[in-house]
This record gives structure tokens, sequence and C-alpha cells, in this order.
């Protein structure tokens, strides 16, 4: 049975990296004795995969973690217990059973949305339109074969928008079809602002992530 | 909730691992400063995946802290990219638990495990705003104190460091810590302290020892210079290991360190007695632990970590008394679907090792490892070292029937009485194990044997029967390492070599006067650190010291002593005898082997603790 576990990443775990959580989640699970599957074979490992990794320094209230197991669980006491078990700054949100042939997280993952702190600059909706108004922001990108190539990223930010408190919200392609990161769409904003580009002024939180059903944006674990 | 960090997140993000720096991991210890009584920076002074999976550090962690007035936080060396920033921008040493300075801790502690450490240790005092040497530091910094199997020769660092602890700490440190308390409430400087350690057994006060020396630079003179100081260190060990205490919560990592494991201590000491090991000779007597505390240790071990592997360690696993059962029960209890592996190091490979390895790595068929040290049976007997040929080859043999293909062989270049036939011996023995494959029916082999034989140089240590003995010069080490390159058949031997600078300077430190303080300083100030790290180690920091201060480098690693003469650390009293280890070295010299604890005394002296395998039948 396959399970999908959403959980948050916050404070000083944000610099963990992808292959270390993992790894940290199998401790996790072996504390909390909780009954993951494994891998046949000479070297059996515990069956999971998250469907879109979150880069080192970002912060998430979303994530998603898919976990084959090997029996039936009670939902509510394993969401206690894994968060028990788990390390200060993972925080365990909800458990979902996912159907018999549901598709795999990373199959499944279209689009995120990220709330960005601004530190220093203050970016405005002239900003934002100034980028926007762009038939396309081409940036380039290697590839696989390590060949730079060009690549339109418009297409992939669904939407750009200030909050509340000058927080910038963004809503972009993530996942295996198109992926856009934060970080490269800040940077191309600063840029035809003739702003200076400077990571460090913006602190990326994600807030969901999202696959497209009928037009629409499902949260990860909103299963039809 | 989230944590006070030192660093900002901006250098955080700049430099390669941050998770080094947040002191995040899980069981990590937190106290308020405000209810504690003494702060004690405990510092491995390499990199953090390093420190990190060092089971003393876990064991002295654990140990410091279960004292309610006491908050022991760690330190390591942070990586050369965040040294940079911290030097342009003045960021002083921080600990790991609370990220304060480490100017405000009572203590600063080293574990040195290598020489080759050193230059770390001076650069982690200096990166603290403290002055390097100890009486140039003012009455607020910490007190800079050190222990681990380095400081048994304590002389080459004795400037830097106020006192060293020598032993295992489990013993007499509570009673400096309550010393200390005492002091700190009722006010007095930092030399009255280091008076008052003077009455505490294993505690060395390097200034209040003065040493002269003769003109043809041997020590004429080493003696106390306060009347409480003792003529003789005796180092402090623990007895009763089963009871003992040990981490049950111990630290684990956020990030992969070098060994992400649970480890069992089986025993301490070694009954083996080969000369050249300085960890056999300076912690006898041989003392084990209950095996059924072990046991229960592994539960609960398992259980508050999580890890995926036990691994048991000691000097030399064949020996514990209880391995059979131990390993069975460790089979049964976590091997099945509780995937935990277990990991066997330093086991003699004979039928029963190769049965246990055989249920451990079912599938998995991993290389085994021997460690002949010499190639000869001549030289093997030099040094003690109880393996012969049959040994090997038997062992080998059965190995690859049982599935192995693999078979990794240590040897060392250098030992003393080493001729050329000796080293060539080491190229025949590897031949000879290719050949033990050969003869197995063709239908079973099915690919290649893959032999692997590394050679180190030797290093002669203190307080082992080789202390008196040159050391082969650089050329001589790469004149015997090319000779026996030519000789081995690499179309079925890898073989892996090195460079001899490494082990020349771990020859003078090893055996170093309080002289070679100078030329560490000199080093560190030329620009050495990371002396361990092949990228960072750079001969001439060094060469430009020994130079810079005057001193022959091979005065210390290249000349034989005289029984007579004064040794640098012969103040410090290991229990083991220094006839002993003379009438092993005359022995060594003659090619007579010595018999182990096991099956009979050789009266090295370390009876005197009055307990572990010298009280067994």
């Amino acid at each position: 049975m396959l399970i999908r576990i959403k959980f948050a990443k916050e404070g000083t775990m944000k610099f963990i990296g992808h292959l270390d959580l993992i790894r940290n989640f199998q401790r996790v699970f072996k504390k909390a004795e909780f009954p993951i599957a494994y891998s046949e074979g000479f070297n059996p490992h515990p069956i999971m995969s998250i469907g879109a990794p979150l880069s080192v320094g970002i912060t998430s209230e979303a994530e998603y973690l898919d976990v084959k197991i090997k029996e039936d669980i009670d939902i509510n006491y394993q969401i206690k217990n894994l968060d028990l078990h788990a390390p200060e700054g993972i925080k365990i949100l909800d458990i979902t059973v996912l159907p018999e042939k549901a598709k795999s997280a990373m199959a499944l993952i279209d689009a995120a949305k990220y709330k960005i702190t601004v530190n220093n600059i203050t970016i405005t909706d002239d900003m934002i339109n100034n980028l926007m108004s762009k038939n396309n922001i081409i940036i380039t990108k290697k590839n696989k074969k390590n060949v730079l190539k060009e690549i339109d990223i418009k297409p992939g930010i669904f939407n750009i928008a200030l909050g509340e408190d000058g927080d910038l919200l963004l809503l972009i392609a993530t996942g295996s079809r198109m992926n856009v990161k934060p970080e490269i769409v800040l940077d191309n904003l600063c840029k035809v602002n003739d702003i200076e580009y400077n990571k460090f002024d913006f602190k990326i939180h994600r807030q969901e992530i999202y696959y497209i059903s009928d037009n629409k944006f499902l949260p990860l674990d909103k299963i039809l | 909730m989230d944590k006070k960090l030192k660093l900002t997140d901006d250098i955080l993000l700049s430099v390669e691992k941050p998770a080094r720096y947040l002191g995040n991991e899980i069981n990590v210890v937190g106290k308020d400063i405000n209810d504690i009584d003494i702060r004690f920076a405990l510092c491995f002074p390499d990199v953090y995946e390093i420190g990190m999976s060092h089971v003393g550090l876990s064991i002295l962690y654990d140990f410091l802290n279960k004292r309610e007035d006491t908050f022991c936080e760690r330190v390591f060396s942070p990586w050369d990219d965040l040294e940079k920033i911290m030097r342009e921008k003045n960021i002083e040493l921080f600990s790991l638990e609370s990220q304060d300075d480490i100017k405000a801790f009572d203590f600063l502690g080293f574990t040195v495990q290598y020489e080759m450490s050193y230059t770390n240790i001076l650069n982690t005092i200096d990166l603290s705003g403290m002055a390097v040497y100890s009486k140039d530091r003012s009455e607020d910094d910490p007190i800079v104190c050190a222990g681990g199997p380095c400081t048994y020769n304590p002389e080459p660092i004795a400037d830097f460091i106020d006192f060293f602890y020598i032993g295992e700490a489990e013993t007499t440190l509570s009673e400096i810590l309550d010393l200390y308390k005492i002091h700190k409430n009722n006010g007095g400087t930092k030399e009255e302290f280091l008076i008052k350690l003077l009455d505490i057994e294993g505690v060395y006060v390097p200034k209040f020892y003065d040493v002269t020396y003769k003109e043809n630079g041997e020590i004429k003179d080493f003696k106390p210079n306060h009347k409480n100081a003792k003529a003789k260190i005796k180092k402090q060990i623990v007895m009763d290991l089963t009871n003992a205490p040990y981490p049950s919560k111990p630290l684990v990592p956020l990030i992969q360190t070098v060994h992400d494991r649970v480890v069992l201590e089986l025993f301490r000491g070694c009954a083996r007695g080969c000369r050249f090991c300085q960890a056999g000779m300076i912690y006898r007597p041989l003392r084990e632990k209950d095996v059924n505390v072990l046991k229960k240790q592994a539960t609960e071990l398992i259980k508050n970590t999580g890890h995926d592997e036990i691994s048991l360690i000691s000097l030399s696993s064949s020996d514990y008394t209880g391995l059979e059962e131990l390993t069975n029960y460790l089979i049964d209890e976590f091997g099945n679907d509780k995937h935990v592996n277990l990991s066997l190091p330093s086991l003699r490979i004979d039928k029963f090792s190769l049965d246990i390895m055989s249920k451990v790595q079912e599938l998995r068929k991993s290389s085994i490892t021997f460690a002949p040290e010499a190639g000869s049976q001549r030289l093997r007997d030099v040094i003690n070292k109880g393996i012969t040929e049959e040994d090997i080859l038997s062992g080998s043999s059965q190995a690859f029937k049982g599935g192995w293909t693999r078979v990794k062989l240590y040897f060392m270049l250098g030992l003393p009485t080493e001729n050329y036939e000796d080293i060539e011996a080491i190229a025949k023995l590897g031949q000879d194990i290719v050949e033990e494959y050969y003869k197995l029916p063709k239908e079973v082999r099915k690919r290649k044997p893959q032999i692997v034989v590394s050679t180190s140089f030797f290093v002669p240590k203190a307080f082992t029967p080789f202390q008196w003995t040159a050391q082969d010069t650089y050329e001589t080490f790469m004149e015997k390492q090319t000779f026996l390159n030519k000789k081995i058949n690499k179309k079925s031997i890898k073989y892996n070599c090195h460079d001899a600078k490494t082990s020349m300077l771990e020859g003078v430190m090893a055996r170093g006067d309080r002289k070679i303080s100078k030329v560490i300083y000199s080093a560190w100030k030329n620009g050495a650190t990371f002396d361990a790290w092949s990228e960072f180690f750079r001969f001439e920091n060094w060469e430009n010291a020994f130079e810079e201060n005057d001193i022959d480098p091979l005065f210390y690693s290249s000349r034989e002593r005289d029984f007579e003469e004064i040794l640098p650390w012969d103040f410090i009293d290991t229990g083991v005898t220094k006839e002993f280890l003379y009438r092993e070295y005359l022995r060594a010299k003659e090619g007579i082997v010595s018999e182990n604890c096991i099956d009979s005394c050789m009266n090295c002296g370390a009876k005197s603790f009055g307990g572990g395998i010298c009280y067994v039948d």
C-alpha cells in the first residue's frame, strides 16, 4: 500500500539537502517502528520517494513523501508517532492513503506556490508588470548533455503577485514536465527592473505543491 | 522556535555543508547556562564529519553532560571556506550547541587522535580569539586541556596546553570538574587552579616541569619545579567497563558522516602485544564489557538513533570471549526484517569469522581483510604479529570457497630490521593468495579475484618496544616502495601506495620533545592546517618550520636511542614498564616471539591495575 506523508521543513532543517533528508526519514521510520516496505534484491532499501526535492535554503509547509508500507496503519497514531521521532524542524502534518493505481508524486507534480519575504529592496506591482508584460523570458540552461540551451520560462510562471506585507507570491511550474526555480524568476525580475540581484535579499518559503486536473490546481494530497 | 545561530543565512548558504555548524542533531543536549556551573567546549580538531564519527567523543559528551552542573558542547575545525569568511569578518569560533563564543567557556578540551591534527589545535585556539601559547593567554580565557592517545607523549604540544589528562576520562576527570567548581565559586587565578590540579591523578601541567638538554640535543633532566608536581603521572583507566557510563542516546548527525552507525565497544586494551602498536600497549590491560550489557545497549541504541548498522569495535574483535553469543544474538534480533546490518572490523580470518560474515552478508559479499603488516614470517616474528603465512593462505582459501573474491592486505614498510627480502615477500604473499584462488575448481571461479595490497610507512611510537628505534628516512621509504611496486604482479594485484612525507612528520611528532612546539607553531604560521588532508598538506610549510627553528627532524625520527637516554615521555606511567618494553625490543631484534596475554603473562606491569585479563584464568 502506498501512502503520501505531508510534512513541513522549517528552521535549521532548511540547510539539510535532499539526500540527507531521505536518510533522516529512514532513521525516523526505524525509530518509530513504522512498517515501511523494503525493496527485494541484494541490497534492500526502504521504498520511499519525494516528488519535488526542495533546494537547500528554502523552507516549506507542504512537502510530500510517498512511502510503501507493508501493513495497514492507524493514520492518526502514525502522524503523531512519526512527528515525535522526526528531527526538530520536520513537522509531520498529514498522511493520505493513495489509491491502488495512483501516480507517484514525481509523475504528478505540475506547480508549486512560494511565498517570498523580501529584504533590503522593495518590489512593486509595476516591477512585476515589467516582467510579465514581456512576450517571453529566455534563460540559458545546461541540458543533460551539458550543452547550453535557451528556454522560455514565461509559460512556467502561472502567477506573480504582491501579498499583504510586501511579500511576493509565486505560482510556478515544478516537476518533470517543466521546472522553474523561484530563484530564476527573482533573478529575472531584478534584471528587467535594473536592480542588482542578491539571492540573500529573498527568503523563499514553499506553501504548496500542486497537480493540474481539469485546469484546476489541486494540492498533492487532494486525491480525486 | 528557531534556533539561535551564530552564522547568518548568507554565510551558511555560501559554505559547503552548512549543517556542520548548526548543532541541531538528534539527541543534541541543551541546557540553560544559568543553571550550570561549568561550560566545557569539547573539540575534535578536524572537520565535523570526522569528529562526529569518533566514538570517544560521543562517550565524553555523554559523560560530561550526565553531570547536572556541566554543559559540554562541541567544537570542530571549520572547513577552509568558512575559516576564510570568519577571518575576513572577524567572527570568533563558537560551540555548536549554544552557538556561543568559545571564549565564554570555562574549558576548551581537545581530543588528540593523530599527530597531523596538531596544527588544527593551534588554529582552533587562534580562531577562538586566544593566544596560541599558554603563557600568553589571559585570566579570562578558558582553560585549555587535552587528552587522547597522542597525549601519552604530550611534549610536542606542551607549550599550547594548560593541562593534559592522561588516560580514560571516566575516572578522575570528574574530580577535576568538582575541584574547578569550588575554585570558580571561591574565586582565584588560573595558576592557583592549576596548582590544585597537581593533587589529582592523571593530570600533567607542563608549566610545573622544567626540561634541560644536553649539548647533543638529548634530554639532560626533566623535573618538577613545583613541590606539588608529581614526578610520575599515572595513566587513568576504567577497570569495570561493564558498568562504565556509555551513551544510550548518542548524537545522530543530520548529514552523512564517515560512520553513521551504532557502535558497541567490546573491550578496551588488547591482548596481542604487537610491538609496533601503541594502542596495544597504552590501553593495557584488556578489559571486557559483559555480553549481556552489550545486547541491551544494542537494542537501546537502535531505538534511540534509527541507524541501520551496528559495528563492533575493539582492537582485536576475535579475542572477545562473548563474540559468538553476541553476533548470533545481533543477527537474530536485528538481521531479518529489521534490516540492520552488522559490521565486524578487526576480525582474524578463520572458519568461525567467515561463518559469521557469511551470515551477516548473506548475499552481498564484500571484501575480507588481512593485516599481516610484514611480508615475511621472519619480520612478522620481529614485530610479534601473531599471524602465520598458513593462517593467511588458509583463511584466503576458505574465503574464496565461501564465495568471496576480494582480499585486502595491509602492510608496513620500514619496520625495524627490514631488508629487501622481507619486502619482496609482500609481493610473493599477494601472489600466493592469487594462486590459492586458482586452486579452486574451474566451475566455481566465476570472476577474477581482486587482491589489493596497501602499504603504509612504519612510524615508531612512544610506549612501544620500538620507541628506541630509528625510523627510515624519507628517501629509504620511497626506495623501498618503488622496489615493491616493481615486484608486484599488477595483472592480478592492485597496489596502493603513498607518499612518505607525512609519515616522516608523524615520526618527528610522535617522539618529539618540547622543542618541537616551536616547529608546530612555525608550520601553522606558515599556513599549515588540516595536515591530515592531502589536498591541504604542503610539506614546504614544515620544511621551512624546521629550518626557521634550526631543528633537524632526523634527530627525532631517524635516530636510534640508548636505553639510558631520558625519553620525553618517560615521566608518564602507563603501567607497562620501560624494562618490559626494552626486553621486547631486544627479543624483537632477535626475532623471538612473545606470548599474548590470553596464553601467558609476559609481566608487562599492567597487572598493577588490579583487574582485567591479568586476573582471568
